[in-house]
C-alpha cells in the first residue's frame, strides 16, 4: 500500500506519529524504496503466524505480551466467524464495511473473553 | 525496534470506536455462540474413543499355527 505508507511517513515527519511497515519478503522493500531511514520493515512471510509475530514485535511489551499460541487460536476462531458472517450476509469476502465492523467486534469480544484485553 | 507504548483500549472503547451498533452486537453474539457450539461438538467428537478389545486368552484361533512335526 504505497499511498498509505507515503501518508504515514509524511505524518511522521510533520508531528509525533508512529507507524510500522509489514512486508512479506525480506529486502523487497529496500529494492524499490531506499529512503526509509530508521523504518525497517517487519517481515511476515505471507502467513498468519508470521503476521502475528510481527504484531507482537510491534505492540507487545515484555510484561504483557500474550503467547503466539493464544493469538493463533483466536485467529482460527475468527476465520470460522468470518466465514459464517460471509455466508449470513451472502458476500464473497469480508471487505464490506458492515461485515468488517461485525468481524472486528467479534474479535474484540473474543479477545476480552480470553483475557487478552479488558 | 521501537515499541508503540500506549495504554491499550478496553473492549468497550474499541467497540465504540468501531461504531458497533446494538444490531451488530446481537449478530456478533449469535455467531460467536454458534462457533462455541461447533467447537464444543468437535471437542466431544474427538474425545470419544472406541473401546479397546483385549484378545480372549481362551481363543486359540489367533495363535500362530505350527506345522506338522516331522
Amino acid at each position: 500500500m504505497p499511498f498509505e505508507l507515503g501518508m504515514a511517513y509524511a505524518l511522521g515527519q510533520l508531528r509525533s506519529h508512529s507507524f510500522f511497515i509489514l512486508e512479506e519478503k525480506p529486502l523487497r522493500l529496500q529494492a524499490s524504496l531506499s529512503d526509509l531511514n530508521g523504518h525497517d520493515p517487519h517481515i511476515h512471510g505471507g502467513d498468519p503466524p508470521g503476521i502475528l509475530r510481527c504484531v507482537l514485535d510491534c505492540f507487545g511489551t515484555p510484561l504483557a505480551a500474550p503467547p503466539l499460541s493464544a493469538l493463533e487460536s483466536l485467529n482460527r476462531r475468527l476465520t470460522i466467524t468470518a466465514k459464517k458472517l460471509q455466508r449470513d450476509h451472502r458476500t464473497d469476502g469480508p471487505f464490506h464495511p458492515f461485515l468488517f465492523r461485525q468481524l472486528a467486534g467479534a474479535a474484540t469480544q473474543s479477545a476480552r473473553a480470553r483475557g487478552l484485553i479488558r | 525496534m521501537t515499541k508503540h507504548i500506549a495504554p491499550p483500549a478496553t473492549a468497550e472503547q474499541i467497540m465504540q470506536a468501531l461504531g458497533v451498533t446494538q444490531e451488530d452486537r446481537e449478530i456478533i453474539d449469535r455467531v460467536l455462540k454458534e462457533v462455541d457450539e461447533e467447537e464444543e461438538a468437535e471437542a466431544t467428537r474427538s474425545s470419544v474413543q472406541t473401546p479397546i478389545r483385549r484378545p480372549d486368552p481362551e481363543d486359540d484361533t489367533r495363535r500362530p499355527k505350527t506345522g506338522p512335526k516331522s
